[in-house]
């Protein structure tokens, strides 16, 4: 019944459903004397097309809330919906079911398998999954990183900046619902962090990818359509559409608290 | 998921081939001793087979026991007239009979050629088509001076058609001339074995048989079949002959030797069985490491969408992967193995009859088959501990793999192995009355156990091991040493199952030390305690007897004091088939026999018809 409501809101913009929502999330680990509360109880919706950052300090929770949004961790309590699937109650077999069909990843340290090419790397999503790479889709993808001539080389053989820009590609290959990027530029300098962000964005810009992106730089954070702030595991500030100073002012408040 | 896991596999290139060497050499030993036991029995049969090309029936002696041979009993001639009553039969075409007994051949310096020698009478005016052998060279012998020999034995000593050799049959040497060379059937050499052919007469004469033959062959008039003829012969013969069909015949021929063959290719296949599982445990530990090392990999894999099989699959198709190249290599170094073996019994003597190596199709599927069962297998736990890497770990650093859901069981499995053991070792070894089959079985499969519940318990004992052990070297070693130590303690698992490999092939060389030192010792010990004699005299060979001649010149000797003379054969007796040895009265100055009831003289109160028995 819910799933008929949803899919005919769907239809009217007005009403558009979130990509992701969450429900009261909370996450603790360990027990008794011992337990730590990661996140007290986190609401949030995520819209279609735009791009979220979640800001915070270390130990505010805004990485425990990316892994529980994409399906690697699961809650204490609360609800995560994706395209209105309640991933909180998905089996293993299914979640890799989502994981191909609606989830993209890019990793702070990269993450591309060293023994593939770049080219190999981008499409292995789809072989994952069984599914024939759409060579245009492929060539449009490696074209806009600026990849086409790297195709044949391992990521050995690739700068940091590279990595990601393969790393871009894979995330993007499979037309994910939605695009989970875990601190993008927390490992590279401030020239090829900038060349990366401006990726991000024209992806979000130029495809309408969701896209949700943990990170503590100010300046990656300016990308975004909106900005979460966490701190002690809980939202406690949400901007629109920020300067790099703006930001920074909104950081400095939330660490004061 | 194919790609990296095989591109994967050819970037750990060094690792994958050491791995696979455990492998290779497993595999190369099956496939060694499968093509060497195939080769060695299909010569065999060939010679058998060779032996009655043309005839469909064989009349041979028969002896009261099965088991000529072993004991030097050799099945008694039958009278030469059957050969007559069975040529005048209607419904047979023809017949040849022969001698065929043993006779080693020895060259001018009167050292003896070959380790076994066989010997043959033709009638080189009859029909031909009944002998196995065709002349080489030369003619037929003819008359008791004139003898032909194989191939092998002239090229190997130089002898030409002419030239003299030496024959020893139950008497002393008596020199023959050499009136031709001779090929056994399809086969090149009898390995080791040398064939002397005399004619009909004169091999009577040198055998004592005179008036008698050791075989017919004949071959059925058109229209009969072989077992008409059987049954229309049999009620025929004396007691001490027998009829059977050629195939029989040969089949009966060649059954103790398959049977010898049956117990070499066994405990060739052993030492492979042993290797292959050194190897599986190799496998399983390189497996372990590699996926403990690869566990961001695999979660970054699963983050992408891998499923749970499909990272299974990666691993298992990395193991199959080597293990099926490695059984490739291992099944082509068998052949070289096979060939290296067959130079080396060569090279000590025993050598093996000639017609090409045998590379059966089951040697190649038992091979390839099992070496990737052996990998396949062996990868199966390193496999599912990939697949609870958790998708989590490819975003946080330094992640290790979850532990075991069966860790926990893990001391109760072990203490279970060792003790299911222990059990078996000790049935094997205490139970009475074992057949030797369940015996060894249980002896086998206690080892295989203990093996496992060793290696599942190792992990436990390197903590305080590595205590002891570490000490000093945490104590000299300053800091490197300390790092040692820790390094070993960090991960028992790692630690233990690199030992169990070490652990597999020192107790293997203990095992073949011990054993051999074993049936060294006791064998020694019993033959110390049984003879008192000085000196032994023996017939050369596995057949054959010592002339009473020798005898009487050994008592000649100076310095000899008795001389006893012993010859054993088969018999039946209480129902079974029992050794009988025809002792002298002075048996006691020479064997050491402890009399249950009677004294030492009861040999010297024998008689004709006297004998004694041991006691159980």
């Amino acid at each position: 019944m819910q799933t008929v409501l949803m899919q005919k809101d769907r239809e009217n913009p007005a009403l558009a459903p979130p990509v992701v929502a969450a429900t009261s999330v909370t996450r603790r680990y360990g027990e008794g004397d011992t337990c730590v509360h990661a996140l007290r109880g986190v609401s949030l919706d995520i819209a279609r097309g735009k791009l979220t950052a979640v800001m915070g300090p270390s130990g505010s929770g805004k990485s425990t809330l990316m892994h529980i949004l994409a399906g690697l961790d699961r809650p204490t309590e609360g609800e995560v919906e994706i395209e209105a699937t309640r991933i909180t109650e998905l089996n293993d077999t299914e979640l890799t079911k989502l994981r191909r069909e609606h989830i993209g990843f890019i990793f702070q340290f990269f993450n591309l398998l060293p023994m593939l090419t770049a080219e190999e790397n981008v499409v292995l999503p789809l072989n994952l999954a069984g599914r024939k790479p759409d060579r245009a889709w492929v060539d449009e993808l490696t074209g806009k990183v600026g990849l086409s001539d790297r195709l044949s080389h391992r990521p050995a053989e690739l700068s940091g900046g590279q990595q990601q820009r393969v790393a871009i590609a894979r995330a993007l290959v499979s037309r994910p619902t939605v695009m989970f990027a875990d601190e993008p530029t927390g490992n590279l300098d401030s020239t090829t962090s900038a060349e990366i962000l401006e990726l991000v964005r024209d992806s979000v810009s130029s495809f309408g990818q969701t896209t949700v992106m943990v990170t503590h730089d100010p300046n990656a954070a300016a990308i975004a359509d909106r900005v979460l702030f966490l701190a002690d595991g809980r939202i406690v500030k949400d901007l629109g559409r920020s300067t790099a100073h703006e930001i920074l002012e909104a950081m400095e408040e939330v660490s004061a608290r | 998921m194919i790609r990296v896991a095989l591109r994967g596999l050819f970037s750990r290139k060094l690792r994958a081939t050491l791995t696979g060497l455990a492998i290779v050499l497993g595999v190369a030993m099956v496939s060694g001793s499968l093509i060497l036991t195939d080769t060695i029995g299909k010569s065999f049969d060939a010679i058998f087979s060779d032996s009655y090309e043309n005839s469909d029936v064989v009349i041979s002696s028969k002896a009261a026991t099965s088991s000529d041979g072993d004991t030097g009993a050799e099945a008694p001639a039958f009278p030469a007239e059957v050969l007559s009553t069975v040529e005048e039969l209607p419904d047979v075409d023809a017949a040849a009979g022969t001698i065929e007994d043993e006779a080693r051949l020895a060259d001018q310096k009167g050292d003896l050629i070959g380790t076994e020698g066989f010997a043959m009478s033709v009638d080189p005016a009859g029909d031909q088509r009944f002998n196995p052998l065709h002349l080489a060279g030369g003619e037929w012998p003819q008359g008791e001076e004139q003898i032909a020999i194989d191939k092998a034995a002239a090229e190997k000593k130089d002898l030409q058609v002419g030239d003299m050799v030496g024959v020893v049959a139950d008497g002393p040497v008596r020199p023959y001339r050499i009136t031709g060379i001779v090929q056994f059937g399809s086969v090149d050499s009898l390995g080791g074995a040398t064939i002397a052919v005399f004619d009909l007469a004169t091999a009577q004469q040198l055998f004592d048989k005179v008036g008698k033959l050791d075989m017919i062959r004949l071959a059925a008039s058109e229209g009969v079949s072989t077992s008409e003829l059987v049954q229309e012969i049999s009620p025929l013969l004396p007691e001490t002959a027998q009829v059977q069909s050629a195939s029989e015949q040969a089949a009966s021929d060649s059954e103790e030797t398959q049977v010898g063959i049956g117990y070499f290719r066994t405990f060739l296949l052993a030492f492979g069985g042993i290797a292959l599982f050194v190897g599986a445990f190799v496998i399983a530990n390189t497996l372990s490491i590699t996926v403990a090392q690869r566990v961001r990999e695999l979660a970054t894999l699963r983050t992408l969408g891998a499923s749970r099989r499909q990272v299974l699959w990666s691993v298992v198709l990395e193991s199959v992967t080597v293990g099926l190249i490695a059984s490739v290599v291992g099944l082509f170094l068998g052949l070289g193995l096979a060939l290296g073996l067959n130079a080396l019994l060569a090279a000590t003597g025993t050598e093996l009859p000639e017609s090409g190596l045998v590379f059966s199709t089951r040697t190649i599927v038992v091979s390839l088959l099992v070496g990737t069962l052996i990998a396949l297998l062996a990868s199966l736990r390193p496999a599912l501990r990939a697949t609870h890497v958790p998708p989590i770990a490819a975003v946080r650093e330094g992640a290790v793999l979850p532990k075991s859901r069966f860790a926990r069981f893990g001391l109760v499995t072990a203490i279970a192995v060792v003790a299911l053991a222990v059990a078996l070792l000790a049935y094997g070894v205490f139970a009475d009355e074992l057949e030797t089959s369940t015996r060894l079985l249980s002896l086998g499969v206690g080892v295989l156990l203990l093996f496992l519940g060793v290696a599942l318990i190792a992990p436990r004992l390197v903590r305080p091991l590595a205590a002891v052990l570490g000490a000093p070297g945490a104590h000299l070693g300053g800091a490197a040493g300390r790092l040692a130590r820790d390094n070993a303690v960090r991960n028992p698992g790692r630690t233990a199952s690199t030992a169990a490999a070490l652990m597999i092939g020192v107790a293997l060389v203990t095992l073949v030390a011990v054993l051999a030192q074993g049936l060294r010792t006791s064998f020694t010990d019993a033959v110390d305690e049984l003879f008192v004699a000085d000196y032994a005299l023996t017939p050369t060979g596995d057949f054959g007897a010592i002339s009473d001649d020798s005898a009487n010149a050994v008592a000649q000797v100076e310095g000899v004091t008795v001389v006893s003379s012993i010859r054993t054969g088969t018999g039946q007796a209480f129902g079974e088939e029992v050794g009988v040895n025809g002792v002298e009265s002075d048996l006691g100055h020479v064997v050491n026999m402890t009399w249950a009831s009677g004294s030492g003289d009861v040999a010297a109160r024998l008689g004709r018809d006297g004998a004694f028995v041991t006691e159980d």
